[in-house]
């Protein structure tokens, strides 16, 4: 058995460059496997985690994937506004931990303007329950600061103190100006890879205030209030889009949920945002399932490019077998020999493609989060990926079954006079 | 002594090293046999030159005297031990714990250093092995003694086989056919690609070499030249029925 160890050792290093091609082929395999699956499953994950930490969003009634697809997402608008005596009687709830009213319907060259309390900053969490950090500067404290999320900061080029005047309604063509009442960049948020980057960030109160001498999405025509006197007003929002809230024990969450509904001064609804979001992904999953085709197609390739490069490494060793044939080795020893070289070229294989995901996430991540707003964390393998993994494994090992079973039933003088 | 069947009997049975009797052997999807041999016996030391012709079957001869081929009757043996008799695990084993292979490109082990060329016969095999330790302290160790008698010098053993002149692997080929003294080496014209003066001198270490080691030794060339360096010679188309029939001579 030591003769043939140190036979396959000798051998494989003489064929070293071919050898090593087989294991970066494999290896290249795999990380493509592992490395789809992972975007895939992380891009699940960062939708799945756009929020977390929330407990309940809070609306006027609609459908729990519209109270989440602009609550969260920002995209549409909704139908029906809730009350802040609502909000207030929301956030007296003994079951209530805290509430962030959230207004929307503003805009910044295409990039949605959320009015909200400085409690956004202390309470909303997404990802794995992570507070939103700021890259530069604070939140707001005064009427007219802003506060970006990173997409609007680099697309913009918005340092702090820059001056920006937020549009009425959403879009961004020919929207009328809230020229009058420009805001200051106080803060720009760390990058989250949620609909938190593309959002500008300011207070209810400032809502409240550049509405002030608007009516019907219009100016009042002949009416103006500078910006100096808007202060002079009751600035206390009269609506809000939705309310994120956060309780006190996770448990009362379907007991809230029935008291929301139950509400008695105007129809409200509560979602959860987990279940409403696995909702929504069904609605546009269509990518991650192109993503599963994908994996499943470089899936087969892979293998079908593996069984290749593997039965020609070992096909080239024919001669060389039977001259050890006809040295004494017998059939079952090549059998071994063979099997034993493919395994271990596919374990190396594998274990270097996996090492590669496992160094490209960090590498890489920050580049896939600047880029893309793709968070890709360094998580344990999820159960498609080791699948993914002993797929190729058993792969690379009944490929180099087949070049064994071939040199087992080889004659002897097949080998040693070689038909040209 | 080779003989025709007339003596056979009159051999004693422990001098005989190999004896092939009535043995018909046919390729796959051929449609005449390929070796058709009445009888032939090689005693314990003897040296055998078999001449013919390009495909008349020499080397088909030989790899059914070394149980690398099985015929579809008669009975090639080996020490008195049926080739057909034994599984092909068996066979493999009992070839290298008995038989020396001298090839005619060689086939020695590209990534194996010259020594460790020569004493693979002795690592793949407790007898080979068993027999070296006999004769000298190890198999490397005769290996390395075999090399000294070929003429290859000391700092030719740690490279790679393949680094080689022609002239170098054919010795290097002879010395492991010769390891762990094996009672009969069978050489396919491992002759043919060298020059005269080469050859010569090839053979006279060869043939010294196997005296010494009183191994028998079965030659197959089609080089008549050479055939009076050795005990006895025999003519193949002669002796092989198969080749008489389809007229080769």
């Amino acid at each position: 058995m030591r003769t043939f160890l140190l036979l396959a050792a000798r051998s494989a290093w003489n064929r070293r460059f071919v050898l090593s091609l087989a294991v970066l082929s494999i290896a290249l395999s795999t990380f493509l496997l592992v490395g789809i699956d992972r975007i895939r499953s992380d891009v699940r994950e960062n939708f799945a985690q756009s929020v977390s930490g929330t407990d309940l969003i809070v609306g006027a009634r609609t459908g729990p994937v519209q109270l989440v697809l602009y609550a969260v997402f920002r995209i549409g608008a909704a139908t029906n506004n809730m009350r802040w005596t609502s909000v207030e009687a929301l956030s007296a709830d003994p079951a209530v931990a805290w509430t962030v009213p959230i207004s929307l319907g503003d805009s910044h060259h295409g990039f949605p303007v959320l009015g909200t309390t400085p409690g956004y900053f202390e309470h909303f969490r997404y990802g794995d329950r992570q507070l939103l950090r700021f890259r530069e500067g604070k939140p707001f404290a005064g009427l007219f600061d802003a506060v970006l999320g990173a997409d609007v900061a680099d697309a913009l080029g918005y340092r702090l103190g820059d001056h920006i005047v937020l549009s009425h309604g959403m879009g961004n063509l020919n929207l009328p100006q809230h020229a009058d009442k420009p805001f200051v960049v106080t803060g720009v948020l760390a990058r989250t890879g949620t609909p938190v980057d593309r959002t500008v960030h300011v207070s209810l109160e400032a809502i409240e205030a550049i509405h002030l001498d608007w009516q019907g999405g219009a100016p009042i025509p002949g009416f103006a209030i500078p910006a100096g006197m808007v202060r002079k007003f009751d600035l206390t929002p009269k609506a809000v889009t939705a309310v994120l809230v956060g309780l006190k024990s996770r448990a009362a969450v379907f007991v809230m949920q029935r008291r929301v509904a139950a509400f008695t001064a105007e129809p409200l609804m509560g979602v959860l945002p987990g279940v409403a979001l696995d909702e929504l992904w069904e609605v546009i999953g269509v990518g991650e399932r192109a993503l599963l085709v994908i994996s499943a197609l470089v899936a087969a390739v892979s293998l079908a490019g593996l069984v290749a490069v593997v039965l020609a490494s070992l096909n080239e060793r024919r001669r060389e077998l039977a001259i050890l044939r006809a040295l004494g080795a017998g059939p079952r020893h090549v059998l071994l020999l063979l099997a034993l070289e493919g395994t271990l070229i596919t374990a190396v294989g594998t274990a270097l493609g996996v090492a590669a995901v496992v160094a490209a996430i960090p590498t890489l991540g920050p580049l896939a989060l600047a880029r893309y707003g793709l968070a890709l964390s360094l998580s344990p393998p999820t159960p498609t990926q080791q699948l993914l993994v002993a797929a190729v494994l058993v792969a690379g090992w009944a490929a180099s079954l087949i070049p064994a079973y071939r040199a087992y039933r080889y004659s002897l003088i097949d080998g040693l006079t070689p038909r040209v | 002594m080779v003989t025709g069947a007339g003596d056979v009997s009159s051999r004693p049975a422990r001098e005989r090293v190999l004896t092939a009797r009535d043995v018909r052997f046919r390729w796959p999807r051929a449609r005449t046999d390929c070796i058709d041999l009445e009888t032939l016996e090689v005693g314990r030391g003897e040296h055998v030159f078999i001449h013919g012709p390009s495909g008349c079957g020499k080397s088909t001869l030989l790899s059914l005297f070394g149980g690398v081929l099985v015929p579809q009757s008669g009975s090639v043996r080996l020490l008195e031990r049926d080739w057909s008799a034994l599984s092909a695990w068996d066979r493999d084993a009992y070839r290298v714990a008995h038989v020396g292979f001298i090839f005619q490109q060689f086939n020695l082990l590209p990534y194996l250093s010259v020594v460790e060329n020569v004493e693979l016969p002795c690592r793949l095999s407790r007898v080979r092995d068993a027999n070296a330790r006999a004769n000298g302290a190890s198999a490397r160790r005769q290996a390395e003694e075999l090399l000294l008698e070929m003429q290859l010098e000391r700092d030719l053993w740690p490279r790679p086989a393949s680094t080689l002149s022609v002239g170098q692997q054919q010795r290097v080929a002879a010395a492991r056919a010769l390891v762990g003294l094996p009672e009969l080496v069978l050489a396919d014209e491992p002759t043919s690609s060298v020059d005269e003066d080469r050859r010569n001198a090839f053979l006279e270490l060869l043939l010294r070499v196997c005296t010494a080691a009183h191994s028998a030794l079965v030659f197959v060339s089609h080089d008549l030249r050479i055939a009076g360096r050795f005990q006895r010679r025999l003519e193949l188309p002669a002796l092989n029925r198969a080749a008489s029939r389809e007229g080769v001579a």
